[in-house]
């Protein structure tokens, strides 16, 4: 079981990962954008982080080379919904460029993000 | 005693005035009396004519009647009222004699002058002179501010409003022009017989001078009170007048300021009634327009801040900062625009929406903006002393480019730097300058444009330009506004513009920068739209012009940005948005949400399909991801075609069955096109 670090803006998807996540034994800190992620992430080091992509403040492509500057070797997920002018395709590509372990689109089931998260920490 | 000298010491002593003229009524002596009497010294008197102390309170036919008298028997007798150098009246009794030479002919006038002013008949006739206009009898200026004053104790003791209305005749002057002076005073005295009689005995009329005369309404209980005396004189004073046998109409354009809502002092009231009577007469005359204070709160504030933003321009505090601007898909600074800040000694540095808004138009902007000009030169000069050398874009607004002389004034600043190459200036215009008039803007960018200098189009998107106008102005950058980037991520319409405007600028072979570019994700997303130039917080902020030559040294290219470099000349995004709408229109129309069969360009002109068979196959048609292109887009367009035909719409329940598998095609073409682009990718 890891410890895991979600940053979102959607605080009901937020609050419904960190759920699921919990339920299957980990444990879950939130964080609702970037700037406030990247200050949990300082704080407790957690060894997985799954961000979001579009965000306020800071988005998800910035959080997540913040993060790799950092020089641990923290296990990254990155997720992205539809309903925006871009497809999350676009930004998971953009992410996975940039080195995360794994992408997903939202919306996912629980069996593929607990497999994500397997995947990552593997 | 020598007789020549008593009488000079007579002269000398004497308390009455003496003055001595020549024939030609040239003063030649004036005695010590003389100028205590009129406070004019020997020197400053002689050599003038005496009707210097004319005070005009007589008539010219009163002085025509003094000169026969003198002319006709050697001598005049009277009183005279004239003014002293102080500005006060004084009433002289005065007799004027002639004095001839031995042939009989004057030689000489003697005026000697008594001081009477303070008899007391002359102190009631100075008294009515002071206070009141000669021609009318009513009040003037000084008595008018003298009622004033004590109506405004009054409405503050009582609690009660005043109007203070200033009215200046419409078409008076014709009347002066047409018939002479004599018959325009006539017709003054029937004006103000007419406000006398419209009037309460406890209002004041005055007359100030001219055509122009004041009401003051006292006792006042409420503001809308003073509106049915107003339009009474209004209708009164624009009744037909006879003067000289001729009929002539003259209106009034009244001022009306109200006391304490205006709460100033008496000059400042009639000052602000009078401002309010000049908007009457703009407004079209015979009317009033009620003064508004807070108007007038607003634009002395103006006032004083525009000259607040010339003292700071001339004291040295403004300042320019240099934003970045990169060419995202070659990963190179291609140059920097040019803002002015405001080092405020007070409120630190102020960005330009602080000031701009305030100067827009004013001949203060055109002021700055060569300031702009001529400071980014010298940081030019001092940058490439340094080895640093940059295109420099400079905002013009459209008062400076409206400037007559702009492109020659423009032609000796670049005379003044000549390392500068003219071709590193761009000078930035807003869309809506170019619009406001057109043909004069032409005429000056093509003047700038012969000495080498380039324009570009700001805030474009934002300024309805139609093509016909845009396609003739010779400008080389469209800058796509700021506010349809900041949104492209997440508003479908704003990425839509940001596509027509880079597609707009491709079809006019303008070139084309995003302004507002705030992540690196932009960044990839303009990239993939076919729009290389940005600049933005996603890049670098606004600096000193100090830190940029490190900025420039130190630039990298973001890892994302080599992504949208990937598929040369396919913007990928459009391509998907483009194929997910078709699908999302069909699924509609299969399920009665549209009523109208979409329409779904055939794989030969969709936007995919002319990139694939032009430069596609050229470019990447030896690459196994792209040859698995071909197919899925070719099933794609058949199947949807297939279920827009008329039989399928017969069938809709098995064109509802098939509705899957478009969306499976679709996401496979993406999938697939993606993959080629990762393919390109990695090395």
């Amino acid at each position: 079981m890891a410890t895991i670090l979600v940053i979102e803006d959607d605080e009901q998807f937020c609050q419904m990962l960190a759920q699921m996540l919990r339920q299957a034994g980990h444990q879950v800190e939130t964080a609702a954008n970037g700037v406030l992620g990247l200050e949990r992430f300082r704080a407790s080091a957690p060894e997985l982080v799954i961000t979001d992509i579009l965000m306020p403040e800071k988005d998800g492509i910035d959080t997540i080379l913040e993060i790799k500057r950092e020089g641990t070797d923290t296990r990254l997920i990155a997720i992205s919904g539809g309903r925006r002018a871009i497809t999350p395709q676009f930004n998971l590509d953009s992410a996975a460029l940039i080195g995360v372990q794994q992408v997903l689109a939202k919306p996912f089931s629980r069996q593929q993000i607990l497999e994500a998260v397997e995947a990552a920490l593997s | 005693m020598d007789p020549q000298r008593l009488i000079t010491s007579l002269l000398a002593h004497t308390h009455e005035g003496i003055v001595i003229t020549d024939a030609g009524a040239m003063i030649v002596e004036v005695n010590r009396a003389f100028s205590e009497l009129t406070g004019y010294s020997r020197t400053e008197a002689i050599g003038r004519n005496p009707r210097f102390l004319q005070a005009g309170h007589h008539s010219p036919e009163f002085y025509a009647h003094l000169w026969g008298a003198l002319l006709e028997q050697g001598y005049w007798r009277g009183e005279l009222l004239n003014r002293h150098k102080d500005g006060r009246m004084i009433a002289d009794r005065v007799t004027i004699s002639a004095v001839p030479d031995d042939n009989g002919v004057t030689a000489y006038y003697v005026g000697l002058f008594s001081d009477i002013t303070h008899s007391s008949e002359s102190r009631r006739q100075l008294q009515q002179m002071a206070y009141h206009d000669a021609l009318t009898g009513l009040p003037n200026r000084l008595l008018l501010l003298d009622r004033l004053q004590s109506a405004i104790a009054r409405a503050d003791r009582e609690n009660i409003m005043l109007a203070v209305c200033y009215l200046d005749l419409d078409g008076f002057k014709p009347v002066n022009d047409l018939l002479g002076h004599a018959a325009g005073d006539q017709l003054l005295i029937m004006v103000a017989e007419r406000l006398r009689h419209c009037t309460r005995e406890s209002d004041t009329v005055a007359r100030l001078g001219g055509d122009e005369f004041v009401v003051l309404l006292s006792s006042l209980n409420q503001a809308e009170e003073c509106e049915p005396t107003i339009h009474r004189l209004l209708s009164v004073l624009a009744a037909p007048y006879r003067v000289h046998e001729q009929s002539f109409d003259v209106t009034a354009s009244i001022g009306v300021t109200l006391y304490p809502l205006d709460g100033c002092d008496a000059d400042t009231l009639v000052r602000h009634a009078d401002q309010a009577m000049y908007l009457a007469k703009q407004a079209g005359r015979n009317r009033y327009v009620l003064f508004d204070a807070d108007q007038d709160r607003q634009l002395r504030a103006r006032r004083q801040q525009l000259s607040r933003i010339e003292a700071g321009l001339t004291a040295h505090e403004f300042r320019l900062y240099f934003q970045p601007k990169v060419d995202l898909y070659r990963g190179v600074v291609i140059g920097a625009e040019a803002l002015v800040r405001w080092q405020h000694p007070e409120q630190g540095l102020l960005p330009p929406s602080e000031f701009l808004p305030l100067i827009e138009g004013h001949l203060l902007m055109v002021k700055l903006d060569h300031w702009v000009f001529t400071e980014a030169l010298e940081q030019m000069d001092r940058w490439q002393a340094q080895g640093l050398s940059l295109a420099i874009s400079i905002n013009v607004s459209a008062a400076t480019l409206q400037q007559a002389n702009f492109p020659d004034w423009l032609a000796e600043q670049l005379a003044e730097h000549p390392h500068i190459p003219p071709q590193s200036i761009e000078l930035e215009i807003l869309e809506t300058t170019a619009l406001d008039d057109l043909q004069r803007a032409l005429q000056a960018i093509e003047q700038c444009i012969q000495l080498g200098v380039g324009f570009a189009l700001d805030d474009f998107g934002t300024g309805y330009s139609s093509l016909t106008y845009f396609r003739r102005l010779p400008v080389r950058t469209l800058k796509i506004d700021q506010s349809f980037v900041r949104d492209m991520l997440i508003d479908t319409e704003d990425m839509t513009i940001v596509e027509v405007v880079v597609n707009l600028a491709q079809t006019f072979q303008r070139a084309v920068i995003a302004e507002g570019m705030e992540t690196a994700l932009h960044g990839a997303a303009l990239l993939r739209l076919g729009c290389h130039c940005a600049q933005g917080y996603g890049i670098a902020r606004p600096m000193p012009p100090e830190a940029l030559p490190d900025w420039v040294k130190t630039f990298t290219r973001h890892p994302l940005w080599s992504a949208g470099a990937a598929i040369e000349g396919l913007p990928l995004l459009n391509v998907e948005a483009e194929h997910r709408t078709w699908v999302r229109q069909v699924d509609d129309f299969l399920h009665g949400a549209c009523p109208q069969a979409p329409f779904v360009s055939d794989e030969q002109t969709c936007r995919f399909g002319r990139w694939y068979i032009q430069q596609g196959l050229l470019r990447y048609g030896h690459l196994a991801a792209f040859q698995t292109l071909e197919p899925l887009h070719h099933q794609f367009h058949e199947l949807a075609r297939e279920l827009m035909e008329p039989q399928a719409r017969m069938d809709v329940d098995a064109a509802l069955a098939r509705l899957p598998e478009l969306y499976t095609t679709c996401d496979l073409l993406i999938e697939q096109l993606y993959r080629l682009q990762r393919e390109l990718l990695t090395p």
